[in-house]
């Protein structure tokens, strides 16, 4: 879609600036999006990119650990919804998109051939979010 | 969460509601790719008490069969719908004007289940098995 959009402002010298703008998007793949649209799905990362490859009942209770922060404990009841979730829908998102591996037999996730990439993008956009945050506090 | 049952959310303007079983019926029993279908479960999923969609989905199912959120594992959801799209479609669809709720269906194996913009998920069986 990003390419049809630049082709379509091509000779449009008013745009040059959003075609600049949005041509460094192009060079992310898909995805990396669609594997981190769900904060879920973030957090999933991020406790493999610390932890390695996880049995998908301890990932489930990282992730549940993760989200219930605030109010400290997490109940069975939450975590089998965590299991539930991560089981039906965000393993097999993320495997699907070659960012995970799932061995089904030993309920294993691990790092897939993509993982790297993700994570990457994952740290990158922190940083860019620091720095605005930082700059925006120095200017304030 | 919410449980109530809201049988009467279907009912048209202006029509009787002498007979309160009616909406029900209609309710239990749909038509659906020539088939005909009996409601096996039925839960209110409500994103900001009960979290995910799927995991709503998978327990409406484990009420159908019985059994717990844990034991239904085959198929995969993931492999029988989007479930993003389908949250997407519930969270943007709410229309308080329309008399009746929209709704989704997709068969997961032999069950069919219908999720409506109000929140309402219903698992449905061929209604040759049920009796």
């Amino acid at each position: 879609m990003g390419d049809r959009f630049d082709s379509d402002r091509v000779g449009s010298a008013d745009c040059s600036s959003t075609v600049a703008v949005l041509t460094p998007q192009t060079t992310c793949p898909d995805f990396v999006f669609d594997a981190l649209t769900e904060e879920r799905r973030r957090t999933i990362c991020r406790v493999l990119d610390e932890e390695g490859a996880r049995d998908l009942g301890d990932l489930a209770m990282d992730v549940a650990t993760a989200e219930h922060t605030a109010d400290g404990g997490v109940t069975n009841h939450e975590w089998e919804a965590v299991y539930t979730s991560l089981y039906h829908q965000q393993v097999p998102k993320l495997a699907s998109l070659d960012v995970v591996a799932f061995e089904p037999n030993s309920a294993t996730v691990a790092p897939g051939e993509r993982f790297a990439a993700v994570v990457a993008a994952l740290d990158a956009v922190d940083t860019a979010l620091d720095g605005r945050l930082a700059s925006r506090g120095i200017d304030g | 969460m919410l449980s109530t049952r809201h049988w009467t959310d279907g009912s048209l303007p202006g029509e009787s509601m002498d007979d309160p079983e009616a909406p029900s019926e209609r309710d239990l029993l749909v038509r659906w790719r020539g088939r005909n279908w009996t409601k096996a479960a039925d839960r209110q999923f409500d994103p900001a008490a009960s979290g995910d969609l799927a995991s709503a989905i998978v327990q409406a199912l484990a009420d159908a069969k019985r059994v717990s959120a844990g034991e239904v594992t085959e198929p995969r959801l993931y492999d029988c719908v989007d479930v993003e799209a389908v949250a997407q479609f519930v969270s943007d669809s709410r229309s308080p004007n329309s008399p009746e709720p929209d709704f989704v269906r997709f068969d997961y194996g032999e069950s069919l289940v219908e999720v409506r913009t109000d929140g309402r998920i219903s698992v449905f069986v061929p209604a040759s098995d049920a009796v």
